[in-house]
């Protein structure tokens, strides 16, 4: 063993002590109640179908505050036909249906993950780097996506509204419909976009409207900043 | 949901994760805002994870929130609507100090660095653990925690420890 490694050795060991030793003076008391609270608002972020007034999802979520600032090249968007003249073509954002849902593991979340092409399956973590997801396919996502723009809550904070074009709406049915029927966690729809499951939303019953939410945004501008960077 | 098991643990798991929210982010009101965010996402999927590891879950958020900027959008869930604690509530005059000194020394480390030295020194994982939560390679774990300390040892506020004969 050189000096140089003993010298190394002893400051590891010192930093050790140091933040092992480390007393993090008084901590404070939790508030249980509150952060039940919060837990219950993250857990409603919701795809509304608005048309019908149903709140059909209910479930968890939490992307916002770990939304990517870095932008993420545009995923080509799905092979369509006939793209609605309205489309906007090419919004990253994708819908895809939960295969598989599982704690981060021994294989680790990529720090700047790559968005899949809508036509391949994909893995992905959720955003705060927690969860691992493997997703099917996209049923819905780029030139069905008419437009994205942002909107008060109701409850406070911003959400992102998608409108779907015509051909959208009916592949979003589609694809709800079929989520309804399934177990968890295959009745989760996931909302992917940057390479990361934004939130993963479970579907109680067909959403028939050919309007998504995707909730959560602390500012107008927090959620205008997510629409720039998925947009073409 | 609420069978007592997510306020067991709470009570069982806040006291540590503070601890290290606060070596993580060096202010007594940031650390507590971002445990409440942990513990609320950890409820918003309890009945999912509570069978798992639901604290490794909650370490993993905390550990990983300054990842793009969590502080820049604190107060999204218009968090601590309490009076701040006090910081320095005056216990022994050198803990304090020597508190104050880890927190200042740590701050002159980047995100990722404070990541890596929590990780392999307060919760112990090895560096090929450390490696698999936080999505790096083993090799730049290691050059991280090298750089880490050599900054922690070069760090004013640490002379008095680093400069202690070993005992």
């Amino acid at each position: 063993m050189t000096d140089v490694d003993r010298d190394t050795d002893r400051d590891t060991d010192r930093v050790r002590a140091l933040l092992t030793g480390f007393d993090p003076g008084q901590v404070p008391a939790p508030d249980v109640a509150r952060i039940v609270a919060l837990g219950e608002r993250g857990a409603r972020w919701r795809v509304v179908d608005r048309a019908l007034a149903v709140a059909a999802v209910a479930a968890v979520v939490v992307a916002g505050v770990l939304l990517v600032v870095h932008r993420v090249s545009p995923a080509p968007g799905p092979v369509s036909p006939s793209p609605s003249p309205t489309a906007k073509a090419g919004y990253a954002v994708q819908f895809r249906p939960v295969l598989t849902e599982a704690p981060v593991g021994a294989t680790p979340c990529p720090t700047e993950p790559v968005q899949s092409p809508a036509a391949q399956p994909a893995t992905a973590c959720s955003a705060d780097a927690a969860l691992v997801y493997t997703l099917g396919p996209a049923a819905v996502s780029g030139d069905a996506i008419a437009t994205l723009r942002p909107e008060a809550s109701a409850g406070g904070g911003f959400e992102v509204v998608v409108d779907l074009t015509p051909t959208g709406s009916t592949a979003f049915a589609t694809l709800t419909t079929q989520l309804a029927t399934q177990q968890a966690p295959q009745n989760q729809l996931s909302i992917y976009a940057r390479g990361r499951v934004l939130s993963s939303p479970y579907v109680a019953s067909p959403i028939l409207g050919g309007v998504a939410q995707i909730g959560g945004f602390p500012t107008l501008a927090a959620a205008q900043d997510f629409i720039t960077a998925v947009s073409p | 949901m609420t069978d007592g098991s997510f306020e067991r643990f709470v009570q069982e798991h806040h006291p540590s994760l503070f601890r290290t929210a606060l070596l993580m982010t060096g202010d007594s009101d940031t650390a507590q805002d971002l445990v409440q965010t942990a513990l609320a996402r950890v409820y918003a999927r309890w009945s999912r994870i509570r069978d798992e590891e639901p604290a490794a879950y909650a370490r993993r958020i905390v550990v990983n929130a300054h990842r793009d900027g969590w502080r820049r959008n604190r107060g999204r869930e218009h968090l601590v609507p309490e009076t701040p604690e006090p910081v320095a509530a005056p216990d022994a005059t050198g803990r304090i100090v020597e508190r104050d000194s880890v927190v200042r020394a740590l701050r002159a480390l980047t995100a990722r660095e404070r990541r890596v030295v929590v990780l392999r020194f307060v919760y112990d994982l090895s560096e090929a653990g450390t490696a698999a939560e936080l999505g790096m390679r083993v090799g730049t774990v290691k050059s991280t925690t090298h750089r880490a300390i050599g900054k922690l040892r070069a760090s004013a506020d640490l002379t008095a420890a680093f400069s202690e004969e070993t005992r």
